[in-house]
């Protein structure tokens, strides 16, 4: 596992022009006045640079030459999911002391603690949105894996749409929105956490699976 | 030791069926044609691919079952994959000292510089010859009781095969318990390292024989479509026959020596193997 770590660090550290120029836009977002976008947008740009180790480790069959290493596939798996969990506490940490480093430069006075609960819960969404990229590109390949994935975000789209769509025609959106409001930002973000644990725990073992079977 | 007992891989059409053992202190040799289940059977030795039939195992337990410090003892050099292109031989030994805890470092470093293999240059900016040699480096580095090599001097000019085969060679020389299973398409690389060779023709072993044999015992005669009509075929493998004459490959050079001064005989070699056995099956099927 340390091993792996310490390859997917490498590589990302050759990488250092990306990153830089990720973290020169969150600025510029910043400084402009979208705040918590710069935030959610530096966590999940690192957790695409985190999940693209993987496209570092196929190109030219690497794959196949990192399990004849000390490394079963779960252990692999394991990695990746850590890693890219890992890269986006960092990315949100970083994005974080740039929004209050923005926002103080704008003159504007930054409550961190109250704001914190919303800017927390962008983390695990964003991990999760992070992982779901994994085991499409496992089962497609990178190229591939990007189709299925934009395909999967726009059926994602057109659904809730419709739902809501659907949702406002039958009952009352705002009785609806009303009765949110009597439910706590703590509970909220609980349930938040749930989902994207769950959601997190599916695309992981589906990961697994994959690997396992894929034929190297 | 490894144990290849009635491996079973289907793809389409391609069925690889093959059984070998490769005993500690013991180099042995595949070979075979382009698309003969070479690779596949190196693979499926490295866990990288499921058998559909069969069992692999090394030091008696099945591969799929290695644990991570098991595997450990495994040394591979694949021909065509490694680790990513930008990473440097720096980053490698930073790597495998994390993998590996009989990882040697220094033998790494010293290695390096002794095969001009640059530490701070990236993958994608070396030679071929300099990719080969690292390859076998990284095999070889962790102090590995097996190692299994998929064509370590592929595509190598002349001086870069050499010390790709001598950094082997002293491998060997230094490590007598070592198992090693190697494949190569240059007949004499694997003539000058190999105790015994296996023989792959369309997903079967067709010849198991010490290396000595081989080139002991195997030859070629060469006659007249008279002197062949004349000719005891016992012991003949192969023939193949054009406008000069037939050629015959024996596995019995003596017998022939002996009873046939007229004809001519030439030492076989992993070549002729490949080639004869190749026709001779080719024609069997046909």
């Amino acid at each position: 596992m340390l091993g792996l770590i310490e390859k997917d660090l490498r590589l990302t550290i050759q990488r250092k022009q990306t990153v830089a120029i990720f973290v020169v836009m969150a600025l510029v977002l910043g400084i402009s006045g979208s705040g918590t976008f710069a935030v959610a947008y530096l966590t999940i740009l690192a957790g695409i640079v985190a999940t693209g180790t993987l496209s570092y480790d196929e190109f030219d069959n690497g794959l196949e030459f990192l399990m004849t290493l000390p490394i079963d596939r779960k252990t692999y798996i394991r990695e990746k999911y850590l890693f890219t969990t890992a890269a986006c506490t960092i990315g949100w940490c970083i994005s974080l002391v740039l929004y209050v480093v923005c926002e103080n430069f704008r003159g504007t006075n930054v409550n961190l603690l109250e704001q914190l609960p919303v800017l927390f819960i962008i983390l695990p969404g964003m991990v999760v949105v992070s992982t779901i990229i994994l085991p499409l590109q496992l089962k497609f390949g990178t190229e591939k894996g990007r189709i299925v994935l934009f395909a999967v975000v726009g059926c994602l789209s057109v659904a809730i749409v419709a739902v809501n769509h659907m949702f406002v025609s039958t009952t009352d959106a705002l009785s609806f929105i009303y009765s949110m409001q009597g439910i706590s930002v703590g509970t909220v973000i609980i349930v938040f956490l749930a989902i994207c644990v769950l959601v997190g725990f599916i695309s992981y073992f589906c990961s697994i699976r994959i690997m396992q079977k894929k034929e190297l | 030791m490894i144990t290849v007992d009635n491996l079973v891989k289907e793809y389409g059409d391609f069925r690889l069926d093959v059984s070998l053992e490769i005993p500690d202190g013991t180099v042995t040799g595949l070979i075979g044609k382009n698309g003969a289940g070479k690779s596949t059977t190196i693979k499926a030795i490295l866990g990288l691919i499921k058998p559909d039939k069969g069992s692999v195992t090394i030091n008696g337990k099945e591969v799929s079952a290695l644990t991570n410090s098991e595997k450990c003892i495994i040394g591979a050099a694949m021909s065509d994959s490694g680790f990513s292109m930008y990473l440097t031989a720096e980053d490698i030994i930073h790597i495998l000292r994390k993998m590996y805890p009989l990882f040697d470092a220094t033998f790494f470093r010293k290695k390096c510089s002794e095969l001009r293999i640059p530490l701070e240059k990236q993958l994608k900016e070396f030679s071929t010859g300099m990719r080969a040699k690292l390859r076998v480096l990284i095999a070889i580095s962790h102090k590995a009781e097996i190692l299994i090599m998929d064509e370590p001097t592929a595509g190598l000019d002349v001086e870069a095969r050499n010390e790709t085969l001598d950094l082997l060679r002293q491998y060997i020389s230094e490590n007598d318990k070592c198992s090693i299973l190697i494949t190569s398409h240059i007949s004499s690389d694997l003539e000058g390292l190999c105790d015994d060779i296996y023989m792959i023709s369309d997903g079967k072993v067709v010849v198991h024989e010490d290396t000595d044999v081989i080139l002991s015992k195997y030859a070629l005669l060469k006659m007249d479509n008279k002197a062949y009509d004349g000719l005891d075929k016992s012991y003949v493998i192969s023939t193949q026959k054009d406008r000069f004459g037939v050629t015959c490959l024996t596995n019995e050079r003596q017998f022939y020596v002996e009873n046939y001064p007229e004809i001519v005989i030439e030492n076989g070699n992993i070549d002729d193997l490949i080639l004869y056995y190749s026709q001779h099956n080719s024609a069997e099927s046909a």
